[in-house]
């Protein structure tokens, strides 16, 4: 019996890991695949300076008609990342969803017509999102945005391509080959990857290293960033890779150092691994312009790794993370600004990019619903024709027969990081 | 070797071994085919598409834990019978799902034809492997998890055909499914099917020569061998029917779910399906089938607890591996003992 209750302990212990696992950790690659992470807009919070009125114009609607709204419901349904390793980035998708939901029925609903969301959790996982789609159905929803990363999103993509529902995915995934009816939010991540390009051109930089992560977003930086740069017109003398849990690599900075680039990009997913390549460029004393993905434009990288960042680090971002920079006759700093008026109104941090995109997701798709007879189809050809250029939190947004992202890479900026926040320094 | 040694003495063993020589010795035959109390289990699945079909959501989730039945039926053959822990079985279960799902959107092949060429490929991954098998313990689980670190490489390597880290996407549904009217009833009805097909085989083969030698195996290699055993051809033809099963499953998981990237097949996969596997019961058919159902269905039932869910569902795995370690299938025998013990003590007393 002695050898039972050995038996028994291993098992307790591998049960006690898969549970953990089962629960939490699985579908790494989904996180990983899209590699964004939450991001918060430091030094935005504070700024009230928009009215409820501009808030309220908007969404295109009077401020002062707070009817309650009486029509037949827009029932949409959310299939977001609210727990599991992609949630850090799902809770932020969620709250801009709810913003815009909750606004909409405050001010009377899309045409008299309330907003009904029906909350899901994907778990993070391409399984649970499939489960999650399909029991939305069930529901009868006219509409459904999410997910919130790539694999979630594609597993999605074929059922709501069937059942002809409108569908808003929260990624900046690339659009896959079969898709009609998944639209796609956040310009694509390729622009994030190339925004220090003309930056670059302008200073009189012509050569890039790259030091990329071997995780997800690293793999695919690593790939892509080469002929991205070659495009660009950039020559990259150096590529090394690091392990993610490298606590040193200071091997690869040096042999970079050695290529004598102008400028060093840094592929990972955000967070602790930057640091430790931060740390190391000032271990070697290489003082070089350094480029961080954008999964790093969060408040924390600010506060803990800002001050020890190089003099030169910079971000790829949108213009909502310098709204106070924009010109007054910039059209997109009203709406960016009463967004911030009513994300700061509700949360206590600043919001990002993840949260503009779930908030200009249900006003697009409620605005179409309420235009149409409510259809798959109709909404569709709305969204891609009648609708024209939407004037999104996230940017201008306007979709085409061939591209449901609708957003161009144009929207995307390169940042410096400064002591204050952020600084647009070019794009 | 803890593990094979003390697999022997989980009293499921005992019990249905018990089981089969009785109905053996009254019949003259092999098990017979339903007991009374196979039918709890069997009612449900065959009541599935009426109890679950009125929500799609939860009857696709059952197709999906049917395919990991699969899988762990599978590995119940080699880690279970043949007391090997296999801990790769992602590999071989996504091999099979990207094979088939690589045929049939890069290349067009009919599902038959790539879920065919899946379980081949699959099986001579298996083959391949085998050299592996040698190991023993902990060496063995150790060499056979690389095999879900190296799948995860190739995935991400061979992209063109994978999509690497994207993953794959455009997988046509299983053949003659349809989302709406009767035929949305193929997945489950095709799955649900073979995993009954596969239990009631699983038993029988505990009952043959060839089931009997693995379990003589996994008791004592040496015995086993005195008796004219072949304890390396055992193994591998074990083995290589169990990755044929596994790559099968991830065939109908491939066409079920419709994408495939790596992190549906890593290290948490690995140790979620051999936890299935002992919390169900780690000899007993039923018993494989109970700890997948556990681990789906379970974790809904804590979701009210939200962050907490995590930790309920660990500690009921907790309770459940401690109180009753021959698994989820042995609990009624546990309480029947207990409750023996209980009467006798009260016994002695009075």
């Amino acid at each position: 019996m002695y050898k039972v209750k050995k038996f028994g302990v291993f098992a307790l212990a591998l049960g006690m890991f898969a549970s953990a696992c089962s629960s939490d950790d699985k579908s790494t690659a989904v996180d990983q695949t899209a590699g964004q992470t939450a991001t918060t807009v430091p030094g935005t919070t504070g700024e009230t300076a928009a009215t409820v009125a501009s808030v309220a114009d908007t969404a295109g609607e009077a401020a002062t008609t707070v009817a309650a709204p009486t029509g037949k419901p827009i029932v949409i349904g959310m299939v977001l990342s609210t727990s599991g390793p992609a949630a850090t980035l799902g809770e932020f998708q969620a709250r801009g969803v709810e913003l815009a939901v909750n606004q909409l029925n405050d001010q009377g609903g899309v045409d008299g017509r309330p907003v009904e969301l029906i909350k899901r959790d994907d778990q993070s996982d391409p399984e649970h999102a499939v489960a999650e789609t399909r029991s939305l159905l069930d529901e009868k929803v006219d509409a459904i945005v999410g997910s919130g990363v790539t694999g979630t999103c594609y597993a999605m993509e074929p059922i709501v391509r069937e059942a002809q529902i409108p569908t808003y995915c929260l990624s900046g995934a690339p659009q896959p080959p079969d898709d009609k009816f998944m639209f796609f939010a956040l310009p694509p991540l390729s622009a994030f990857a190339t925004a220090q390009f003309p930056w670059m051109k302008s200073k009189g930089y012509e050569t890039l290293a790259l030091l990329h992560a071997t995780d997800g977003t690293g793999t695919l930086l690593g790939g892509k960033l080469p002929a991205l740069a070659e495009a660009a017109g950039v020559k990259l003398v150096g590529n090394e890779q690091f392990d993610l849990t490298a606590q040193d690599v200071t091997v690869q900075l040096t042999k970079l150092r050695d290529s004598h680039a102008d400028v060093l990009y840094i592929g990972e997913t955000g967070g602790g691994p930057a640091a430790t390549v931060l740390r190391g460029l000032r271990d070697i004393g290489w003082e070089v312009p350094v480029v961080l993905t954008w999964s790093n434009a969060t408040d924390a990288f600010l506060k803990t790794v800002g001050p020890v960042a190089a003099k030169e680090t910079y971000i790829g971002g949108t213009d909502l993370y310098v709204a106070a920079d924009l010109s007054v006759d910039d059209p997109g700093k009203q709406r960016i600004d009463a967004f911030l008026s009513l994300y700061g109104s509700k949360y206590d941090d600043a919001p990002d990019m993840y949260s503009a995109s779930g908030y200009d997701a249900v006003n697009i798709l409620a605005a179409a619903i309420a235009a149409t007879d409510g259809s798959g189809a109709a909404v569709r050809s709305y969204m891609i024709g009648d609708m024209g250029a939407y004037p999104g939190v996230t940017g201008t947004i306007d979709f085409t027969e061939e591209d449901l992202r609708g957003i161009s890479g144009d929207s995307v900026i390169l940042m410096q990081v400064t002591p204050d926040g952020y600084k647009r320094v070019g794009g | 070797m803890a593990i094979s040694a003390s697999v022997g003495d989980l009293t499921t063993t005992t019990v249905e071994e018990s089981t089969v020589e009785r109905s053996r010795r009254r019949r003259g035959t092999n098990q017979r085919l339903l007991s009374p109390r196979d039918l709890l289990f069997a009612v449900p699945i065959a009541l599935g598409p009426w109890l679950l079909s009125g929500d799609t959501g939860r009857y696709t989730t059952a197709v999906t834990a049917g395919c990991y039945a699969l899988v762990v039926l599978s590995m119940q053959w080699v880690v279970g019978f043949a007391g090997m822990l296999v801990l790769g079985y992602p590999a071989l279960f996504g091999t099979g799902a990207y094979v088939s799902a690589i045929l049939t959107t890069r290349y067009d092949w009919p599902f038959a034809a790539a879920a065919a060429a899946a379980v081949v490929t699959v099986i001579a991954l298996a083959a391949v492997l085998t050299p592996t098998l040698r190991l023993h313990g902990v060496y063995l689980a150790l060499a056979t998890l690389a095999f879900v670190f190296i799948f995860g490489e190739a995935v991400l390597f061979w992209s063109t055909y994978t999509g690497g880290v994207a993953g794959l996407v455009g997988i046509p549904s299983l053949p003659f499914t349809k989302p709406s009217g009767f035929r949305r009833h193929v997945p489950y009805s095709a799955v649900w099917t073979l995993v009954v097909v596969v239990v009631v085989v699983t038993r029988r083969f505990k009952a043959t020569r060839a089931g009997r030698s693995l379990f003589a195996l996994n008791e004592d290699e040496d015995i086993a061998a005195s008796v004219g055993i072949d304890a390396a051809r055992a193994r591998l033809q074990i083995w290589l029917a169990s990755a044929a099963l596994s790559g099968l499953a991830g065939t109908l998981y491939a066409h079920h779910i419709r994408y495939l990237s790596a992190g549906q097949f890593d290290v948490a996969t690995s140790l979620e399906l051999i936890a299935m596997l002992i919390v169900g019961g780690i000899v007993s058919p039923i018993g494989a089938v109970l700890g997948v159902a556990y681990f789906v269905m379970v974790p809904e039932l804590f979701r009210s607890v939200g962050e907490y869910r995590a930790f309920f569902f660990g500690t009921s795995l907790l309770v459940i591996v401690t109180l009753a370690p021959g698994g989820l299938v042995t609990v009624p025998d546990r309480i029947r003992s207990v409750a023996a013990s209980i009467r006798t003590r009260q016994g002695s007393r009075g």
